[in-house]
């Protein structure tokens, strides 16, 4: 009877001891993250009969068990790849659009400096100094743009190093939870709960979804597997992928993923693109493309003032009345073959006002050729070739498809202004060579009889015709028609269009007034022509005139601006959600599996009786057998 | 709901962490006077800064223009209000010189004097800017334009118009050059122009013609030639440039109308001799310098009896009439300089305004609102004590202080 009592008791005393190992276990570790709490799991002892009566014979304690619920876990393992990789873009983003807007480095303000030096120099074409300072700003021009081109590529290659870093964390997590995996299995296979190595599992996989995102799959001997948002699987049984960072197959300035077998061996390959890997690594490889497309519009914004500038310096005459040479050089366009490409194409601009900003795909099929605009996805055919081997997009760019035969399935990656701003460069360095002048001059013959002057004579571009110089002279057979003699000889006739404009030899005039028959004019080489300012005006109204694509240098510039300002403000409302949201399922995970120690603290006072109670029955049980000794002497 | 110890202690440390991160804004804020410091305060609000800034510089561009086009043309005003002094006083002289009164040497004086207001207008003429640049040049604003080449003055300069923009749609010309003050313009009525020859001997003078329909005109020139026999004066009408003989031996009639070409008719008082021949032609360009320098000549001629009386006359009335052509040409464009200086001042105040209104935006997008960021400031910072003092409180409850 005692006995049975006695074991009763030291069974109690066993639970309650067992509850306040864990309870101190559990305030040991509050403060220990992703530590699941545990509870003992107590119950009564099936007990005995005794005559028509069940008798108890004390507690069984039949385990330990850990308060985790898998189901928030993965959605916090989610929430943290979501948060991860907003902040990562948010922070990136930031600093692109601070370079754009803020006045030290934003290219728009150096624009508007060298096109108010330009302003100024048409009050003043002869000043030294107005003219120094146009080329001044134009340089600043260029290095400001360089710089900014620069500073982005960088931020290109410090991505790189943060992809680098993010990847060396989840091989090395990978490889523990796969060691975890095997320790977990051993452990459930001999049926027992390895709750802290299942915590310390899900801690690494937490590590790792900062980094990356993985969707964990439950085995039933107790082994995860993980899969990366692309599909490919991070760990399976008995096998850890490896992951690298790689140059991008379709554009080797960016870097992109990749995954091979590590101990399965099996032939690395990139990641699918356009999958949202999440965490770090996936904010990264996002901004990338940001980064790219803001390069690809900064070398288009290099390319169009490069073409207008060099255009109207062609078109002007310098100090000592030669014509202009190119103000701006850019980088050249590049090309990229796909590995498996054995074909070779050049591309290059030809024709800076139609540039779309975009990089292309182009692609031979054997017979024909289609470009894919990247940007839109507009896919345009060309057939007949390589005879003639020059492909001309309507987008501004020339393709040379004949420099290396290309064969069926060749595909390449046309960027025809990434580079551009990389290398944009001033190049006039004397302040005679700015071609303040225009070429030529109209004038009237001092006898005229009617009212008719000429207004204005503008050099037609892109390209200065050959017989520009040539002195012609219009003699009026009415207001509006004339025989023309050119450089003295006559050359038939002519007459003014409903606007009073003619155009010849690469010039347009325009007349104002009425002129009378036997009125004559000249439209000749202006010589020693020190004060003229036309091409400075037509200089500085480039800023007015649509450089690429129909829209100005500003517009250009704005919306550079305006789509990273917008890409930064809506990934900022997304990082504040996605904290949000992590704060609110990391609250709820906590409150399931973490120490409260209120909690602890009751539970202790609640085992502690528990075992001062089993103790006492013990001793009662004890007392019980003394009394029952004495009555037997 | 279940909270643990972690979450407390969680919550407190990220609520404490925003609030302070709300602090530093609010005082960066306060210490930039700016609401926007960095892209990541406001994208879209930085962005739109940015567009508004290159408004303000491109305001601030064109007033500076606007100085400068202002302050070349008040200067070429001044000049060309000198000069119109300057040909105002040669008319005066020249309408003494016409003097009848006056002996051949007070003509002389003033012929003379008149000579010197000639020296006068061609330094104007010739006048160069601050750096040295001749301002009535057209664009060879590196070459003296106006200079004298025996008794005719040369032009060598252009005709180019040096522009400047007042604002993205207003573009003015700064410029006059001295072929459109001086040298473009036409003598005579404007249309055509009458002359005695030289070498006339009677005392007849012609007028300046009369042109009833100005589109009717030929173009061709046209003498009018006097034989004087036995008492009867006849005239020939010859169109010079055909050779064609228009009338012949018509009887001359003092004072009537002459008709020599279609729609142009002259006018001969008078009496002259045979030989003596008037001519009309086109009116050529005739420039106030040669003008002036001819009737100083004539003067000369005058003394020295090369020409008579009516030949001075002659030439007076003809040097009178290029005189106020290019009289008129120069208040012309004077004129024109006035009404663009008021467009210059128009586009001045709408620059001002223009230019208060981008400030303006732009201070709506960047500036701080200094009494909502106050309030705010002062509300992050209660906010801040307040969790404070929770958080202490929070971390020092706990059971195992009562057991």
């Amino acid at each position: 009877m005692s006995g049975s009592l006695m074991s009763i008791g030291r069974s109690g005393l066993n639970a309650a001891s067992m509850g306040i190992a864990t309870t101190s276990h559990n305030i040991a570790n509050v403060n220990t993250p992703n530590y699941s709490r545990e509870q003992i799991q107590q119950k009564a002892a099936v007990g005995v009969q005794t005559g028509s009566s069940v008798q108890g014979i004390g507690v069984d304690v039949s385990g330990v068990q850990r308060s985790a619920d898998a189901l928030i876990t993965a959605q916090v393992n989610l929430a943290t790849s979501a948060s991860a990789a907003a902040t990562t873009q948010q922070s990136l983003l930031n600093r692109v659009a601070d370079l754009l807007t803020q006045t030290e480095t934003s290219i728009t303000q150096a624009g508007d400096e060298f096109f108010g030096a330009l302003q100024d120099a048409t009050a003043r074409p002869t000043s030294e100094a107005d003219r120094q300072s146009v080329l001044s700003k134009a340089n600043s021009f260029a290095v400001r743009t360089s710089d900014l081109d620069t500073q982005l590529g960088s931020m290109t290659a410090e991505i790189g190093q943060d992809l680098q870093t993010g990847v060396a964390r989840v091989n090395a997590n990978a490889q523990q939870i796969s060691q975890l995996n095997d320790q977990i299995a051993t452990q459930v296979g001999a049926g027992l709960s390895p709750n802290d190595l299942l915590d310390q599992r899900d801690a690494l996989v937490r590590d790792m979804s900062k980094d990356i995102k993985v969707n964990a799959l439950q085995m039933p001997d107790g082994r995860m597997q993980l899969f990366l948002a692309s599909g490919d699987p991070l760990v399976l049984q008995g096998s850890v992928s490896k992951l690298s960072v790689v140059p991008d197959s379709g554009d080797p300035s960016s870097y992109a993923i990749s995954i091979g077998g590590q101990t399965t061996g099996g032939i690395p390959h990139q990641l699918k693109a356009g999958v949202a890997l999440g965490g770090v690594i996936g904010g990264d490889l996002l901004v990338q493309d940001d980064l790219a497309d803001a390069r690809n519009r900064i070398g288009r914004i290099a390319v169009g003032m490069a073409g207008a500038f060099n255009t109207q310096q062609t078109l002007g005459n310098d100090k000592s009345g030669a014509a202009g040479l190119p103000m701006f050089s850019t980088g050249p366009s590049r090309v990229v073959a796909l590995p498996t490409t054995t074909g070779r194409v050049n591309v290059s601009i030809s024709d800076p006002t139609k540039l779309q900003g975009s990089d292309y795909r182009l692609a031979y099929d054997g017979s024909q050729w289609s470009m894919t605009r990247l940007t839109d996805g507009t896919t345009t055919t060309f057939s007949g070739l390589p005879s003639p081997n020059t492909i001309t997009a309507s987008d501004g760019i020339k393709v040379d498809v004949g420099a290396i035969g290309a064969v069926a399935g060749d595909v390449f990656i046309l960027q025809p202004t990434r580079e551009a701003a990389s290398d944009f460069q001033m190049l006039l360095r004397d302040t005679d060579k700015l071609a303040s002048s225009n070429p030529v001059l109209g004038q009237a013959t001092g006898t005229n009889a009617g009212t008719g002057n000429i207004k204005s004579v503008m050099v037609n571009g892109p390209t200065r015709d050959p017989n520009l110089l040539q002195p012609v002279s219009l003699s009026f057979t009415s207001a509006t028609n004339f025989n023309i003699s050119i450089g003295g000889s006559p050359a038939g006739t002519g007459a003014l269009d409903a606007n009073g404009n003619f155009s010849l030899n690469g010039w347009t005039m325009t007349m104002a007034g009425a002129a009378r028959s036997g009125d004559s004019f000249t439209i000749s080489p202006t010589l020693n022509s020190t004060g003229d300012n036309r091409n400075l005006v037509a200089m500085a109204n480039v800023a007015k005139n649509p450089i690429s694509d129909g829209q100005t240098l500003t517009s250009l510039n704005s919306d550079l601006a305006g789509i990273v300002g917008n890409r930064a403000a809506s990934i900022s409302v997304e990082a504040t959600a996605s904290a949000h949201l992590l704060d609110q399922v990391t609250q709820q995970e906590q409150s399931v599996s973490a120490v409260n120690l209120d909690e602890e603290a009751t539970n202790l006072l609640k085992y502690q009786q528990a075992y001062q109670a089993a103790a006492k029955a013990i001793s009662i049980a004890d007392q019980m057998f003394k009394t029952w000794l004495t009555l037997a002497q | 709901m279940r909270i643990a110890t972690i979450t407390l202690a969680q919550v407190g440390a990220n609520g404490l962490s925003r609030s302070q991160s709300e602090l530093y804004r609010a005082q960066l804020q306060f210490a930039s006077g700016k609401r926007i410091n960095s892209a990541a305060d406001d994208p879209t609000g930085a962005v739109r800064a940015a567009e508004l800034t290159v408004q303000k510089d491109t305001t601030a561009q064109y007033a500076r223009n606007i100085g400068n086009a202002k302050n070349i043309m008040q200067f070429t005003d001044s000049v060309m209000s000198n000069i119109s002094d300057s040909v105002q006083g040669a008319r005066e002289s020249m309408l003494q010189i016409g003097n009848a009164a006056l002996s051949t040497s007070d003509r002389q004086q003033i012929a003379l004097a008149m000579r010197g207001k000639l020296d006068e207008l061609v330094n104007l003429a010739n006048t160069q800017d601050e750096s040295g640049r001749y301002i009535f040049a057209g664009y060879r604003d590196d070459t003296r334009p106006v200079q004298f080449s025996g008794g005719t003055a040369n032009y060598t300069g252009d005709n180019g118009e040096k522009q400047i923009d007042l604002s993205a749609s207003v573009t003015t010309t700064t410029n006059a050059s001295g072929a459109e003050l001086f040298f473009d313009v036409k003598g005579g009525n404007g249309v055509i122009e009458t002359s005695a020859a030289t070498t006339n001997t009677g005392a007849a003078k012609i007028d300046a013609g009369l042109v009833t329909n100005a589109t009717a005109l030929t173009g061709d020139s046209y003498s009018v030639k006097f034989s004087v026999t036995g008492g009867n004066t006849t005239y020939d009408v010859v169109d010079s440039t055909t050779g064609a003989n228009l009338v012949s031996g018509a009887a001359y009639v003092e004072g009537s109308q002459i008709p020599v070409g279609p729609a142009l008719s002259v006018s001969i008082k008078g009496t002259p001799l045979t030989g003596d021949t008037f001519s009309v032609a086109p009116a050529k360009t005739r420039d106030i310098f040669t003008t002036i320098r001819t009737v100083s000549d004539a003067v000369d001629a005058y003394a020295a009896g090369t020409i008579n009386n009516a030949g001075l006359s002659d030439a007076l009335r003809v040097g009178l009439a290029n005189l106020d052509r290019g009289f008129d040409r120069i208040e012309q464009v004077r004129n024109r300089f006035g009404n663009q200086l008021a467009e210059i001042d128009r586009q001045t105040d709408i620059g001002t305004l223009r230019a208060d209104d981008v400030k303006a935006r732009l201070s709506d997008v960047v500036d701080l609102d200094m009494a909502d960021a106050a309030t705010k400031l002062s509300q992050a910072q209660t906010g801040y004590d307040a969790l404070g003092k929770v958080v202490a409180s929070v971390s020092k409850q706990n059971l195992f202080n009562y057991i």
